[in-house]
């Protein structure tokens, strides 16, 4: 991989991180749905550096463009302010959470080291639409029609709980 | 050089940076949003596995994980606005009715 990719890559990972960081600390949920739009965008390109260029785009139409403005929309018309109480913690509370956070990251870290050594493919796997249709249309057809019979019961779940309480 | 380790490394102060958001927000929206990240988290890992190991099935289970993140913000968020109308306020804390 040449320095632009590299570049891009860190680049890519710090927005990443740190946008992600903005979401939880941000007191205004507005604010916070306009961070993870950076935390997705950043994903994006992590997924075009990774050469999968559908779930990159995939990413952007999909989580940036429907479930985000789904987010805004639903801040917007409950009117929001999002001035919440932060409870102060008691002292080992903090300690507390911090060490376990931490042993869960140093957790993860450790179980992804045996791949430390792992190099870059050649230009063998390109995630393509014609490759990834190949995938969902062939091996992976059962779980394909199965999100779709959840994609539907989701729709059956959100008109039910928005009508209007019938009166007796 | 970037190896899939450095990825793997992304991904998992991503997903801890969702459960931190999770378990220290009181703010529905909030938690639903860091439960978004912590499911990105698990998308740049599946990906990077994917591409590392010439395999399409990372990929592919990917947009799987989409299509559910959708189905679930959709439910989330129908709950979040019921409980707002009946409440009035958005604090997880104060969600107590089935407590002692």
């Amino acid at each position: 991989m040449n320095d632009l990719g590299i570049y891009l890559f860190y680049i890519s990972a710090l927005s990443a991180i740190l946008s992600a960081l903005a979401v939880i600390t941000n007191q205004k949920p507005t604010y916070a749905v306009l961070a993870l739009t950076v935390t997705m965008i950043a994903l994006s390109s992590l997924f075009v550096l990774l050469k999968a260029y559908f779930v990159a785009v995939i990413q952007i139409l999909i989580y940036a463009g429907a479930i985000l403005v789904l987010f805004l929309f639903v801040i917007m018309l409950l009117g929001i302010k999002g001035v919440e109480k932060v409870k102060k913690q008691k002292g080992f509370q903090t300690a507390a959470n911090s060490i376990i956070g931490l042993t869960f990251l140093g957790e993860l870290l450790i179980a992804g080291f045996a791949f430390q050594s792992a190099k870059m493919s050649g230009a063998g796997l390109a995630g393509t639409v014609e490759a990834v249709g190949e995938a969902l249309f062939g091996p992976y057809l059962f779980p394909f029609e199965l999100v779709s019979g959840i994609l539907l019961i989701g729709i059956f779940g959100v008109v039910n709980l928005a009508q209007k309480e019938k009166t007796r | 050089m970037i190896t899939l380790y450095h990825y793997l490394i992304v991904s998992a102060l991503l997903f801890v940076i969702g459960v931190f958001g999770v378990s220290t927000r009181r703010n529905i929206i909030v938690i639903l949003l860091s439960i978004e990240i912590m499911l990105n988290a698990a998308n740049l890992s599946f990906v990077a596995f994917s591409s590392f190991l010439n395999d399409l099935g990372g990929q592919t289970v990917s947009l799987f994980v989409v299509a559910i993140a959708a189905s679930e913000v959709a439910i989330g968020l129908a709950v979040a606005v019921l409980l707002f109308k009946n409440r009035g306020i958005l604090d997880p804390n104060e969600m107590n009715l089935m407590k002692d």
